[in-house]
C-alpha cells in the first residue's frame, strides 16, 4: 500500500510536469507559428519583458497581436522556470483579454494561470481556473481547447484520488481530442484514463488504456514522441509492478530503455524507468538493484529533482531494510522525509512515515501517531480539496448560470431595451419625421399659399400695371391717333382744299368758282371728323369696367338718328375681351363708330346689324345696314372709310366694305386675335 | 415742251390743288400730270417699263396707306423704289409733319430734289419748287429750311440714335422697349438720355420733360 501511494505520487508529479509541458508546446505551436526557433537566451527575454513592459506602461491597443506577442513572451518565461513573470503576464492577457472581449485570450489566459496553480501545487485554483476556462470554452464556438482544459481537469482530479471523476472527465476530453485529431492530447486522455482506472484498481483496463496511449504514439508524428514512449513503458511496467509481475515489469522497463537517447533528452523519464527497474530487481532478488538506484539518485541530484530524489531514497531504504541494514535505511529515510516534507509531496511522506515505523520499532508509537495524524489530515484536506473542487465546479457552474442569469437578464434587458429604444427611436422618428413633413407640408402649403397670393398679388398689381399701362398706353394711342388724323387726315384734307382754291385768286369765272365751292362739302366733312376726334378727347373709352356690348350700345344711342334704327347687336359669348388686346379693341371700336356715324349720316337705313363672332383665330366683326348703299370705288373713299381701312390695317386685320346702291352696305373685319 | 408730272397722294383734293396751283403759273409752264392715290398704283405706274421716262418730276406725299407687299411703308420707302427703278426723275416729298427730326432724317437719308411741308405749299412756292427741281437745284420750303438750320441736328450733338430714343418716347414707348427697338443697351439708352437732356437744357427731369422739350423745339 505505501509502495503504491508513494509510486502515484511520482506519477502524478512526472505525468503532470511532463504533460503540461507537452501541452504548452503544442498552445506555442498554434499561437507562434511565425516566430522564430526558440531562442532562450536571457537577452531575448530580458529584451522581450522590457517590450512586454513597455507595451502595458505604454497602454497601446490591447489587441490579439499584442496578446500573441505577450503569449509568447509568457511562454519564454516558462522555458526558463520564471513562474512569477509567467503568471504576471497571464494574468495581464486575462484581464486585458476581459476588457476587449478576447474569449479566445480569456480561454488561453485561464489555462495557463491553471498551469501555474498546477505547478504550484495549488489544485483548487488551478482547478477553479480550469473550470472557469471549460465554461468560456463550451460557451465558444467551437470550444476552443475544451480537450486541453478536461484532460487538465482529469489530472486534478485524478490527483485528488477521484478517480472516477477523473476518468469520466477524461473520457469527455479523449472525445474532444479524437474529434480534434489532436493525438497528444488523445494520448493524455489515455494516460489518466488509464491512471484514474490504475487508481480504482481496474488493473486490466488500465492497461489496456495504456496500450491505447502507445499506439496514438506509435501510429502518430508527436513531438517528444520518444519521450513519451518511454514514459508509457514506465506506466506499464508500474502497474505490473503493483501486480507484483516483476518480470514483465522488467521486461516494459527495457522497453522504454530502447530510446538510447532518453538518458540524455530526458533524464527525469529515465529516472522513473531506472528507479522502476530496481524496485522490480530488487523484488525478483537482484543485488544490482541497490547500485541501479543509487545510480539513479546521483542522477536526481544532478537534475535537483526532488521527486526522484525522494523516490530513490525510498526505495533504497527499503532495500537496506531488507538486508537489516536499518541505520542506512532509516538515514535515506530521514533524507527522503525532510524532501517529501520541504516540497509538500505528502502522499511521500506518509509512505516514508510507515517505512520508519518498520526501520524504528522503538519509536514505532511516534511514526504512527505521526501516520495518523498525517493520514487524517490528508483525509480530510482531500475531502475538503474534493468538496471544494466540487463547490468550485457548482460554483463556476452557479457563476456561470448566475452569469448567464444575469447576461441572459441583461441580454433580456438589453433585447427589450434595445427593443424599446429602437421602437421609441422608431416612434421619435417617425413622429419627427411626421412632424417635419407635416411642418414641412404646412409650410410648404404656406409657402404655396405666399407664393400664390404673391403670384396673386403679383397679378392684381400687374393687371392694375396693365390696367395703368393700357390707360396710359390707350391715351397715348389715342393721342397720337387723333395726331395723325389732324395731321393727315384734316390737315391734310385742308391744305388739299387750300390749295384747290388759290384758283380763284386769278380766274374768278363760274366755272372756276363752282368747282371751288364743291370743297365746301368737302371742309363740312372735316368739320364731322373734328367733332368725332374732339369727342374721343373727352372720351376715355374702357378704362372703366365696361364690356365691349355696353360700349357699343353707348356708340349707338350718341348717333342722331338712333332712335329711327332698329339696332341689333350680337356678340359671340365665347369671346373673351379680356385677353383681346386693347389696341385691337378700340379700333374695332373706333370702325364702328365710324361706320355708325356713316350709317346715320348717309344710309338711310331702317335697320343695323352688328355681328361680332368668332371664326378660327380670327374675330370677325359685321356691320350691316339696309341703307341706300353707294358704289364703292376706291378713288371715291371718303376719309371715314379710308380711316376704317387704315385702322384694320393697323391692327393687321383685313377690311372689307360691299356696297351697292340701293342695296345697303356690309362692312366685314377680320381680325387675327 | 410740257413738263411731265406723276402726282402721288392719298388725298384727291390734294393731287387736283397741286394740279391747280401748277396750271396757274406765271411762266407759261405746261404739265402733263399723272395722278395716283396709293402706293400701290405708284408702284406698278413707276415700274412699267413704258414709263421709264414718262415723268421729269415725281410729287410724292410721305404719309400713305403703306403697301406691304413690295415693303413700301413711306414715301421714304417709295423714295428708293423711284430711285431703283427711274433714275433719271427728280423727286420732290411733301409731308404735313415738320417735325426737325423727321425732315432732317428724310433729307439725309432719302436725298430728295426737294423737300416741302404741306402747309408751308401756296400758289407761289410749289412753282417754284418745280421750277428749281428741274434746272437740277434742289428745293426746301421754309419748315424744311428751319429744320435744317436746328443746330443741335446740324452739329451732329444728337446722332440718328438720340433722335430715335426721342422719337420713340414721344410715341409712348416705355423704357423696357427702346432698347429691343434700337438693339442697344439699357444702360447706353440712359447715358444717352443724359445726354440729350444735356442738349435739350434740362438740367433734371423725366422722358415726359424730354419729349415736352423736344416737341416745343419741333424736333418731334
Amino acid at each position: 500500500m505505501r509502495t503504491l501511494i508513494y509510486l502515484l505520487n511520482l506519477k502524478k508529479l512526472n505525468h503532470y510536469l511532463k504533460k503540461s509541458f507537452y501541452i504548452f508546446i503544442s498552445l506555442i505551436f498554434i499561437y507562434s507559428c511565425n516566430k522564430n526557433k526558440k531562442d532562450n537566451s536571457n537577452t531575448i527575454i530580458i529584451e522581450n519583458k522590457i517590450d512586454s513592459i513597455n507595451v502595458f506602461n505604454k497602454q497601446l491597443n490591447y489587441d490579439t497581436i499584442i496578446r500573441n506577442k505577450l503569449i509568447i513572451q509568457a511562454n519564454d518565461y516558462y522555458k526558463n522556470n520564471q513562474l512569477v513573470e509567467y503568471y504576471k503576464i497571464y494574468k495581464k492577457i486575462e484581464n486585458n483579454s476581459t476588457s476587449i472581449k478576447d474569449t479566445f485570450g480569456i480561454i488561453y489566459a485561464k489555462i495557463n494561470l491553471g498551469y501555474y496553480f498546477s505547478s504550484k501545487f495549488y489544485n483548487d485554483s488551478s482547478y477553479y481556473y480550469f473550470s472557469r476556462a471549460e465554461k468560456l470554452s463550451r460557451k465558444t464556438k467551437n470550444n476552443p481547447f475544451l480537450a486541453t482544459i478536461l484532460v487538465n481537469k482529469a489530472d486534478i482530479l485524478w490527483g485528488q484520488k477521484n478517480y472516477s471523476e477523473a476518468e469520466v472527465i477524461a473520457i469527455k476530453a479523449l472525445k474532444k481530442a479524437i474529434g480534434k485529431k489532436r493525438y497528444d492530447l488523445e494520448y493524455s486522455c489515455y494516460i489518466t484514463i488509464a491512471n484514474s482506472l490504475e487508481g480504482m484498481n481496474k488493473n486490466e483496463k488500465a492497461i489496456d488504456y495504456y496500450k491505447k496511449a502507445l499506439q496514438v504514439l506509435e501510429e502518430n508524428n508527436i513531438e517528444d514522441k520518444p519521450s513519451y514512449i518511454s514514459q508509457t513503458y514506465n506506466y506499464l511496467a508500474k502497474i505490473h509492478q503493483k501486480q507484483s509481475q516483476h518480470q514483465k515489469a522488467i521486461f516494459y522497463i527495457n522497453k522504454g530503455f530502447e530510446n538510447k537517447r532518453l538518458k540524455e533528452n530526458d533524464p527525469k523519464i529515465y529516472c522513473y524507468l531506472s528507479n522502476t527497474l530496481a524496485y522490480s530487481k530488487f523484488k525478483l532478488g537482484d543485488k544490482n538493484a541497490i547500485n541501479l538506484c543509487n545510480e539513479t539518485l546521483k542522477i536526481a541530484d544532478s537534475i535537483q529533482f526532488d521527486p526522484i530524489k525522494i523516490t530513490s531514497q525510498t526505495y533504497l531504504a527499503e532495500m537496506y531494510l531488507a538486508q537489516k541494514d536499518t541505520a542506512t535505511a532509516i538515514n535515506f529515510l530521514d533524507k527522503a522525509e525532510k524532501l517529501a516534507h520541504k516540497n509538500s509531496i505528502f502522499e511521500d511522506e506518509l509512505h516514508i512515515l510507515k517505512l520508519q515505523q518498520k526501520a524504528n520499532p522503538k519509536n514505532k508509537e511516534f511514526y504512527s501517531q505521526r501516520y495518523i495524524t498525517l493520514n487524517d489530515s490528508l483525509q480530510t484536506v482531500e475531502r475538503a480539496t474534493r468538496d471544494k473542487f466540487a463547490r468550485i465546479e457548482f460554483e463556476t457552474d452557479e457563476i456561470s448560470s448566475e452569469k448567464d442569469k444575469v447576461e441572459k437578464l441583461y441580454e433580456n434587458l438589453n433585447t427589450q431595451f434595445l427593443l424599446l429604444l429602437g421602437l421609441s427611436i422608431f416612434l421619435l422618428t417617425s413622429l419627427y419625421l411626421w412632424y417635419k413633413n407635416k411642418a414641412n407640408k404646412t409650410s410648404l402649403n404656406e409657402l404655396k399659399l405666399k407664393q400664390d397670393k404673391q403670384e396673386a398679388d403679383e397679378k392684381v398689381y400687374q393687371l392694375l400695371l396693365n390696367q395703368e399701362d393700357v390707360i396710359e398706353e390707350t391715351k397715348q394711342f389715342e393721342r397720337n391717333r387723333i395726331a395723325k388724323e389732324l395731321h393727315d387726315g384734316i390737315m391734310g384734307k385742308l391744305s388739299g382744299i387750300r390749295m384747290n382754291l388759290y384758283i380763284i385768286k386769278k380766274k374768278t369765272d363760274t366755272e372756276t368758282i363752282a368747282t371751288c365751292l364743291k370743297y365746301i362739302n368737302d371742309i363740312k366733312e372735316i368739320e364731322n371728323n373734328l367733332r368725332l376726334l374732339s369727342h374721343d378727347l373727352n372720351k376715355n373709352i374702357f378704362s372703366t369696367a365696361t364690356t365691349m356690348e355696353d360700349e357699343i350700345n353707348v356708340l349707338f344711342k350718341d348717333i342722331k338718328n338712333h332712335n329711327k334704327l332698329l339696332f341689333e347687336l350680337k356678340i359671340h359669348p365665347e369671346i373673351n375681351w379680356e385677353n383681346i388686346s386693347n389696341k385691337i379693341k378700340i379700333n374695332i371700336y373706333r370702325i364702328i363708330q365710324e361706320a355708325l356715324h356713316n350709317i346715320d349720316k348717309y344710309a338711310k337705313a331702317k335697320n343695323v346689324y352688328i355681328n361680332i363672332f368668332k371664326k378660327d383665330a380670327s374675330i370677325v366683326v359685321e356691320i350691316i345696314d339696309n341703307g341706300i348703299g353707294f358704289t364703292v370705288l376706291k378713288s371715291n373713299q371718303g376719309i371715314g372709310i379710308k380711316n376704317m381701312e387704315q385702322r384694320t390695317y393697323e391692327i393687321g386685320g383685313k377690311f372689307t366694305i360691299n356696297s351697292e346702291p340701293k342695296n345697303g352696305t356690309k362692312i366685314i373685319l377680320i381680325i387675327p386675335n | 415742251m410740257d413738263i411731265k408730272i406723276l402726282l402721288i397722294d392719298d388725298d384727291i383734293p390734294t393731287t387736283t390743288g397741286y394740279q391747280s396751283i401748277l396750271k396757274m403759273n406765271d411762266d407759261n409752264l405746261s404739265f402733263q400730270f399723272t395722278t395716283s392715290n396709293t402706293f400701290q398704283e405708284a408702284y406698278s405706274i413707276i415700274t412699267n417699263p413704258i414709263n421709264q421716262s414718262a415723268f421729269d418730276l415725281i410729287i410724292l406725299d410721305r404719309s400713305m396707306k403703306p403697301f406691304p407687299e413690295k415693303n413700301i411703308l413711306s414715301g421714304e420707302d417709295f423714295i428708293s423704289v423711284i430711285h431703283e427703278n427711274l433714275s433719271k426723275v427728280k423727286i420732290v416729298i411733301i409731308t404735313s409733319h415738320a417735325e426737325k427730326f423727321s425732315v432732317y432724317d428724310i433729307i439725309h437719308k432719302n436725298r430728295p430734289d426737294g423737300m416741302m411741308i404741306k402747309s408751308d405749299v401756296d400758289d407761289t412756292n410749289l412753282v417754284q419748287c418745280v421750277q428749281a427741281i428741274l434746272k437740277n437745284e434742289s428745293y426746301h420750303s421754309e419748315l424744311v429750311k428751319i429744320a435744317l438750320k436746328e443746330e443741335i441736328i446740324s452739329k451732329g450733338l444728337m446722332d440718328t440714335i438720340d433722335r430715335k430714343i426721342i422719337t420713340l418716347l414721344s410715341q409712348g414707348l416705355r423704357n423696357a422697349t427702346i432698347p429691343e427697338n434700337l438693339g442697344i443697351s439699357t444702360s447706353t439708352i440712359e447715358k444717352r438720355k443724359a445726354k440729350i437732356k444735356d442738349h435739350l437744357g434740362i438740367n433734371k427731369g423725366t422722358d415726359e420733360d424730354i419729349i415736352t422739350e423736344s416737341r416745343r423745339l419741333g424736333y418731334i
